[in-house]
């Protein structure tokens, strides 16, 4: 092949066009810390990269929503387990006061503690945190009990909030679960002092409670419920006038409103554990996508400079050899 | 012989390496000239004279002057240089709109699609809370500035690619009036000859040649008086001296096609600069355009159609988030009127239609897939018919040639935007007594970023979006792996052109030498035959 010095100029020019690009290119990587810079660099890796970002932001905003469905339970749990000692106390009033014997003294105080007790369960039922009424269900921005009848004004609205694909968790507890039961069906028990107690069940959550003499025929009293402040607040007053009846009749309800409050603890703290293993997992699997995506798109510092290197040696050998060859003419050597 | 014989062998000597010097001289001076092709003297001896001893030379004559050119090689370099002009056109055009859409390095859609979703989840997590609504209509209006802002670059792109291919038109038009001037130059400079004689006017009008490749592909061929037929899309474009000027004519989309001498040859022009911008204007229309409008489309339809079921704080229901999606009609029909509307935004299937009539009859076809959607008998006082999510009513009447184009999708990204303006309108709850409290609906929007959408084929938003910019980069990757091809056997054919007719300062160099050798050999010639000349006047 005939050579002639466009040939010669031609291929030098490329050789250092293209040279100069791997050296502008692995130096892009290098200020980037990229190893992709464009989706053309590697169409698949650029594919996987985006999926693992998605995956990463998805599993982000996942983490938020169970952080914000964690402040939310450790709200309610705090509010739980306040109102379950509250209970345990006036359940402990309502023992001692069973029997009828205390005297007028001893009633006075306890009608006042109870009396205190109630309106301390009506406070933590209406525990508000961030504006927001914890047991009210969706409606959030209604006083979850009324402070004179004691009667629930929320609804039954369970909020959920996504916490994985596909998976989400309620936030919340209504109150119309947490201090009160549902009664099942209707039942009679005699009480220690002798006389029958029909329990019925009402609308919802109200119990009606039918106190019958001993003999179970002749109706001597009825009162009706339909959560634990109204049972404290009865409570109360029995306790002042001393109705052994109400008081006895009362102990069965009782028990069933503190299962029911453990019940509604034990909810609670089954879904803090259970977010907390998600949240846990999400972590790894952010981990896990990092790593992943470190090594599909964090550029080997190590190799590139390498690589910059022996790119920059080649330039420099290549100026060389261009300066040599252009400086090389037969005309220099006639004279 | 006798001894003016041999002045005139010396006479012959001196013109001959005279003529072979001023060659070399032009090599030289042409060294850098684009184009050019090294020339050589054919020196030949001149007819011998017979002697009694025999047949005796007298001298030698410069017979031609040839160009040293393969035409082989130059076809080659031309049908390349035709390649290479349209991956090159291609490359730059796709890695302007790639990009647009460099998530990698955080320009394109991503970031805020992902924003708009969190702000619904927060917005489900508080739904009671004023500033998460308030926060969520921002990330929305980010949303549809971004998705606008990618828009118009696309459309600026693609017109920027319309208005390179009209300059290339011109270009086209100007180089194909210059080679028709050649032609009659070299057809006057070369007639009555037998040989290719015109040699620099031939190396100017391959240098045009080669310019013309650089923008369309094209076929020569030449005729016996040197002039050459230039067609392009199998029509003529240059013919002797006659040219028929390249010319635009808009198409259904409203981009220019080329039209030469009457007919559109668009489909025929498969290399050059030209068609490298219409094959990528064409793909980024049909593919990354109307995908990001789609996608656009898909989050504003899904997002409406749940948001317009759920209440705001305020206890508005029946809302649209964001702007209904609008139908572009597009009538090319001479005296047909459309009347279209949306009966059903979410039954709208997001494709686009064309409507064509035949024998009495419309046919409606799916414009992306070519599939036939819906046909019957049409009556020119009035059709209806429908088509998911679309009424569609037409009049008057119409040929076999009119076309009529109805698409949800033109204006989606262009009037995308956010309908609400108070963010107690935002309808997070489901039921008009479960607000405020209530998520519901605020969680299923927010959950859409996993549901996998019927119209974008079954993905989910990421994906489609995801898939868009792999797509993207699939088609520059692809432009770029045959640019780098055909840049490489360019070269290589650049490479053989040059060996073949490009000047080596070297030979020129060592040709001088030997032509003025030459010259002073045959001076010396003269002298000596002067001298015996002298000899014999002075017996």
């Amino acid at each position: 092949m005939r050579i002639t010095p466009f040939i010669v100029l031609d291929q030098l020019q490329q050789a250092m066009q293209s040279m100069q690009k791997s050296y502008a290119r692995t130096n892009n990587q290098l200020g980037l810390q990229k190893r992709i810079l464009a989706p053309s660099d590697d169409v698949s890796g650029t594919r996987r990269v985006l999926d693992y970002q998605v995956d990463i932001s998805a599993n982000d905003q996942f983490k938020r929503n169970i952080d914000t469905a964690t402040s939310n339970l450790n709200q309610t749990n705090t509010a739980l387990s306040s109102i379950d000692d509250v209970l345990s106390q006036v359940k402990e009033i309502l023992l001692t006061s069973q029997s009828g014997s205390n005297n007028t003294n001893t009633r006075t105080v306890n009608t006042q503690m109870t009396a205190l007790l109630r309106d301390q369960f009506i406070s933590l039922a209406n525990t508000k945190v961030d504006g927001k009424y914890l047991f009210s269900g969706y409606l959030s921005n209604t006083l979850s009990y009324n402070t004179t009848t004691y009667a629930y004004q929320g609804d039954n609205g369970i909020v959920t909030i996504p916490v994985d694909h596909g998976t989400t968790m309620a936030t919340n507890i209504v109150g119309s679960d947490a201090f009160s039961y549902t009664l099942g069906a209707a039942y009679a028990k005699q009480i220690p002092s002798g006389d029958y107690v029909h329990y019925t069940p009402g609308a919802g959550t109200t119990v009606d409670v039918e106190i019958r003499d001993a003999t179970d025929t002749n109706v001597l009293d009825t009162f009706s419920f339909s959560n634990v402040m109204q049972m404290t607040d009865i409570l109360s007053t029995a306790i002042s006038t001393n109705n052994v009846d109400r008081i006895q009749a009362l102990i069965d309800p009782f028990d069933q409103v503190q299962n029911q409050l453990s019940s509604a603890s034990a909810t609670v703290g089954a879904r803090l554990s259970s977010l907390n293993d998600q949240s846990n997992l999400l972590t790894q699997g952010t981990n896990s996508l990092q790593n992943s995506l470190s090594s599909l798109q964090n550029v080997d510092l190590v190799q590139t400079a390498m690589e910059l290197q022996k790119t920059d040696t080649t330039l420099q050998a290549l100026y060389a050899a261009s300066a040599k060859i252009m400086s090389k003419s037969l005309l220099d050597f006639l004279s | 012989m006798s001894i003016s014989g041999l002045f005139n062998i010396g006479r012959s000597a001196l013109t001959a390496n005279q003529t072979a010097l001023a060659v070399t001289s032009n090599n030289i001076a042409n060294a850098n000239t684009l184009g050019y092709s090294r020339e050589e003297v054919v020196l030949s001896v001149t007819r011998p004279e017979s002697t009694a001893s025999g047949y005796l030379g007298t001298g030698v004559s410069a017979v031609s002057i040839m160009r040293s050119f393969n035409r082989f090689i130059q076809m080659q370099l031309l049908g390349q240089q035709q390649n290479q002009g349209r991956s090159s056109a291609m490359d730059q055009t796709w890695g302007q709109v790639e990009a647009l859409v460099n998530e990698l390095q955080d320009t394109g859609l991503s970031t805020s699609l992902t924003d708009f979703f969190s702000a619904w989840n927060d917005v489900a997590s508080a739904p009671e809370s004023s500033t998460a609504r308030t926060v969520l209509l921002q990330k929305a209006s980010n949303l549809t500035r971004a998705a606008s802002s990618i828009e118009r670059s696309i459309v600026s792109t693609l017109g920027n690619t319309n208005s390179s291919i009209t300059d290339d038109v011109k270009q086209i038009n100007a180089i194909a009036s210059q080679i028709a001037k050649y032609n009659t130059d070299i057809t006057a400079a070369e007639a009555g000859q037998s040989t290719e004689s015109a040699n620099d006017l031939r190396d100017q009008r391959d240098e045009k040649l080669v310019e013309l490749a650089k923008l369309v592909d094209y076929s020569t061929y030449e005729d016996p008086n040197g002039s050459i037929t230039v067609t392009v899309g199998m029509r003529n474009l240059v013919s002797g001296s006659h040219v028929n000027t390249l010319s635009t004519t808009p198409n259904a989309d409203g981009n220019p096609d080329l039209s030469l001498d009457g007919i559109n040859i668009t489909q025929n022009v498969q290399g050059g600069d030209i068609s490298g911008l219409i094959a990528a204007r064409d793909g980024i229309q049909s593919t990354t355009l109307t995908s990001l409008r789609k996608l656009v489309a898909s989050i504003s339809q899904q997002i409406n159609s749940l948001h317009s079921t759920g209440f705001g704080l305020d206890g508005s229901t029946g809302n649209d988030f964001f702007n209904p999606l609008q139908l572009t009609t597009l009538n090319n029909t001479a005296s047909a009127t459309v009347s279209t509307t949306i009966t059903n935004q979410t039954a709208l299937t997001l494709d686009e239609y064309t409507i064509n009539f035949t024998g009495g009859n419309y046919n409606v076809y799916n414009k992306a897939t070519g599939a036939l959607v819906t046909s019957g008998a049409y009556a020119a006082a009035g059709t209806t018919f429908v088509l998911p999510g679309i009424s569609v009513t037409i009049s008057g009447a119409v040929t076999a040639s009119d076309s009529i184009s109805v698409s949800p999708l033109t204006t989606a990204v262009s009037n995308f935007g956010v309908a609400l303006t108070d963010p107690n309108s935002v309808a997070a709850a489901s039921t008009a007594a479960g607000v405020p409290g209530d998520n519901a609906t605020a969680s299923a929007i927010a959950q859409l970023t996993d549901g996998a959408i019927t119209n974008l084929g079954g993905s989910t938003f990421s994906d489609y979006y995801n898939g868009i910019v792999a797509a993207v980069g699939a088609s520059r990757q692809a432009t770029a792996d045959v640019l780098t091809f055909d840049t490489n056997v360019l070269n290589q054919m650049q490479m053989q052109r040059d060996s073949v007719s490009g000047v080596s300062l070297d030979d020129e160099a060592a040709n001088l030498i030997r032509f003025q050798r030459a010259y002073q050999a045959g001076a010396q010639v003269i002298k000596v035959a002067d001298e015996l000349l002298q000899t014999i006047l002075n017996l």
